[in-house]
C-alpha cells in the first residue's frame, strides 16, 4: 500500500477561530481567497466535500462542525484521526513524515512527533480525492516501511 | 471560470485528444506488444513471488493512478490480489506497462494549460492546471484500456498460481473499471456445450477458447465480448444476433458460420476461412464526429486476408471493415456497398453486387 502525506492547501483563504466551544467552532473570515481542502490553520479542518467523502470510507468517525460566521451551514470540519505510533515511522529534520509502517486500511491517520504532526492518507483515499477533483491541499509520496498492516480497518 | 480560460483551454484539450487518437491508431500494433509483454513480465514476477509463498491470484489489475499522473510518472502499475481484493493486505505490484506514448499528449497538454494558466493568473484557481490533469485523465486512459484489450489476447496467466475466478481488469484503484478476461475452467466438451446452452447473461464475455474444436455449435445472441477464438474449429456455427465486440477469430476455420445480424465492432476475423458464411445483416459502428473521430472504444471489423469464398454480405453494415488482402471470389454484397465498403479493384472484379 502507498501513503501520501497530506499537506495543507497554501494560500487561500484564512480564519480565525471565534468561541471557545469544544462541540462546534465559529471562525470569521481574515482573509478572503480560495477555500482549501485542508488546512492546519487555526486548526486541523477539512472542507464540507472532503468530510462527506472520508465518511464513506469511515462511517463511523465524528466531526466537529466549523461554522464561518453570518453561514448557516458548516463548510469546515475539524475531526480525530488515529495516531500511528512514532516508533512506526521515519522522519524529516524538520519533523514531518517520511516514511510509515501500514496502518490495516485505515484510510487517514496521524503520526505526531515532538516537533509537529503529519496527516497522512492511503492510496485509496487520495486516488478518491483526485478522482474528484479535490486538489486544494498537497499530496506527497511517502515511503511505506516493511511489513503487513494490522487489518485494523477491516 | 473565466470564459477566455475555458475557451482555450477547450482548444488545448481538444487538439491533444486528436493528436493522441492518431498516435494510436498508427501505433496500435507496437502499444499492444508492448503491453502484453509487461502483463508476461507481471506473471513471471508472481511466479517468483509464489515461489516465495505467495497466495494463488484472484485479481490483476492494470490500474490508472491520478496520482502518479499529477507527477507526471505514467508507468501504470500491474497490481495483484487475492480472494480479499482491496482487503486484501497482500496486494502488491507485479510489473507495471509503460504508458509514456499515449500520455506524452496529456503531459503536453498539461504544460500548455500550465501556460494559460499564468495567462489567466488573477481569474482562475491556483491549483487549476492540477484541476484540468484530474478531469481530463480518463480522456487519455481510454486509449490505455483499449491497447490493455488487444494486448489481453494471447494473455495467459502462466505459470501464476490462479483461482477459479481469477479476471483481469483494467480499471482505477477502488474505483471504475472493467473486467477484460476471466479463466475459463476446465471443462469437457459435454460440459462446455451444456454451459452455452444455458445462454446466461454476461457469463462467457472475457474468456479464453483458443484452439477449441465448436463445429456445428450454437451461439445464438450469446454476448461473446472479448472472446478469444483464435485458431478454432468453428465450421457451421451460428453466432447471429451475438454480441461480438472485440471478439477475435483470427486463424479459424468457419466455413458456412452464420453472423446474421450480429454486433462486431471490433471483431477481428483476420486469416480465417469463411467460406461460404453468412453477414447478412451483421452490423456495427466506429466513426464519430463523420472522419476525423475514430472512438478509441470502438474498433472497427477486421477481415484482413481472410478466405471469404461465397459469402453473403448482403444488408451487411460493418462500418469501416478492413477488407486488405481477403479473397472475395463469389461473395455478395449489396449495390451500396461498392462505395461503402472499401474494396480494391481486383476484389470488386471478385464479388457479386446485387441490386436492393
Amino acid at each position: 500500500m502507498e501513503y501520501f502525506l497530506l499537506k495543507p492547501f497554501e494560500g487561500g483563504c484564512r480564519f480565525k477561530i471565534i468561541n471557545h466551544d469544544k462541540d462546534i467552532l465559529i471562525c470569521s473570515m481574515m482573509k478572503k481567497g480560495e477555500a482549501p481542502d485542508f488546512t492546519l490553520h487555526p486548526c486541523p479542518l477539512i472542507s464540507d466535500r472532503f468530510k462527506e467523502l472520508l465518511e464513506q470510507f469511515l462511517r463511523d468517525m465524528d466531526f466537529i462542525p466549523c461554522i464561518l460566521e453570518g453561514q448557516e451551514k458548516p463548510d469546515y470540519w475539524a475531526f480525530h484521526l488515529k495516531e500511528q505510533d512514532v516508533e512506526k515511522a521515519r522522519f524529516r529534520p524538520d519533523g514531518s513524515v517520511c516514511a510509515v509502517h501500514p496502518m490495516g486500511l485505515t484510510p487517514i491517520f496521524m503520526v505526531p512527533n515532538y516537533k509537529k504532526v503529519s496527516y497522512v492518507v492511503n492510496l485509496a483515499l487520495a486516488e478518491s480525492l483526485l478522482r474528484r477533483g479535490y486538489v486544494n491541499l498537497g499530496l506527497e509520496r511517502i515511503e511505506t516501511m516493511g511489513g503487513d498492516g494490522d487489518g485494523d480497518a477491516k | 471560470m473565466d470564459d477566455n480560460f475555458k475557451k482555450e483551454f477547450r482548444e488545448i484539450r481538444n487538439q491533444a485528444r486528436l493528436d493522441v487518437n492518431a498516435y494510436y491508431f498508427s501505433h496500435m500494433e507496437e502499444l499492444t506488444d508492448s503491453y502484453r509483454e509487461s502483463m508476461a513480465a507481471a506473471c513471471r514476477q508472481v511466479k517468483k513471488m509464489q515461489a516465495q509463498g505467495y497466495q494463488d491470484v484472484e485479481f490483476m489489475e492494470i490500474t490508472m493512478l491520478r496520482t502518479r499522473l499529477l507527477d507526471r510518472d505514467f508507468r501504470v502499475p500491474i497490481l495483484v490480489y487475492g480472494p480479499n481484493w482491496y482487503v486484501d493486505p497482500m496486494q502488491a505490484q507485479a510489473g507495471e506497462i509503460d504508458a509514456g506514448g499515449i500520455f506524452s499528449f496529456y503531459e503536453d497538454m498539461a504544460e500548455k494549460t500550465a501556460g494559460l494558466v499564468k495567462k489567466y493568473r488573477s481569474k482562475v484557481p491556483e491549483r487549476m492546471v492540477e484541476i484540468c490533469m484530474c478531469q481530463t485523465a480518463d480522456s487519455f486512459w481510454n486509449y490505455v484500456d483499449m491497447a490493455c484489450r488487444r494486448a489481453i489476447m494471447g494473455f495467459t496467466p502462466e505459470g501464476m498460481g490462479i483461482t477459479e475466478q481469477f479476471r483481469v481488469r483494467i480499471c482505477e484503484y477502488m474505483g471504475y473499471g472493467s473486467v477484460c478476461r476471466r479463466h475459463l475452467p476446465a471443462m469437457e466438451q459435454k460440459q462446455m456445450k451444456k454451459w452455452f446452452q444455458k445462454a446466461e447473461a454476461e457469463v462467457y464475455r472475457f474468456r479464453d477458447f483458443r484452439g477449441m474444436d465448436f463445429s456445428g455449435w450454437n451461439f445464438d445472441g450469446l454476448d461473446l465480448t472479448g472472446c478469444d477464438f483464435r485458431d478454432c474449429n468453428l465450421d457451421g456455427c451460428s453466432f447471429a444476433e451475438a454480441n461480438l465486440t472485440g471478439t477475435w477469430f483470427c486463424g479459424s476455420t468457419m466455413k458456412g458460420a452464420c453472423f446474421r445480424d450480429a454486433w462486431v465492432p471490433g471483431a477481428r476475423f483476420d486469416g480465417a476461412n469463411l467460406e461460404g458464411a453468412v453477414f447478412e445483416g451483421t452490423y456495427s459502428s466506429c466513426r464519430f464526429n463523420e472522419e476525423i473521430w475514430l472512438r478509441p472504444d470502438n474498433e472497427w471489423a477486421s477481415f484482413a486476408g481472410c478466405g471469404l469464398k461465397n459469402a453473403d454480405f448482403t444488408f451487411s453494415a460493418v462500418e469501416c471493415a478492413d477488407f486488405s488482402n481477403a479473397d472475395v471470389e463469389g461473395a455478395l454484397f449489396d449495390e451500396g456497398h461498392e462505395e461503402y465498403y472499401q474494396l480494391d479493384e481486383k476484389q470488386r472484379g471478385q464479388a457479386k453486387f446485387c441490386e436492393e
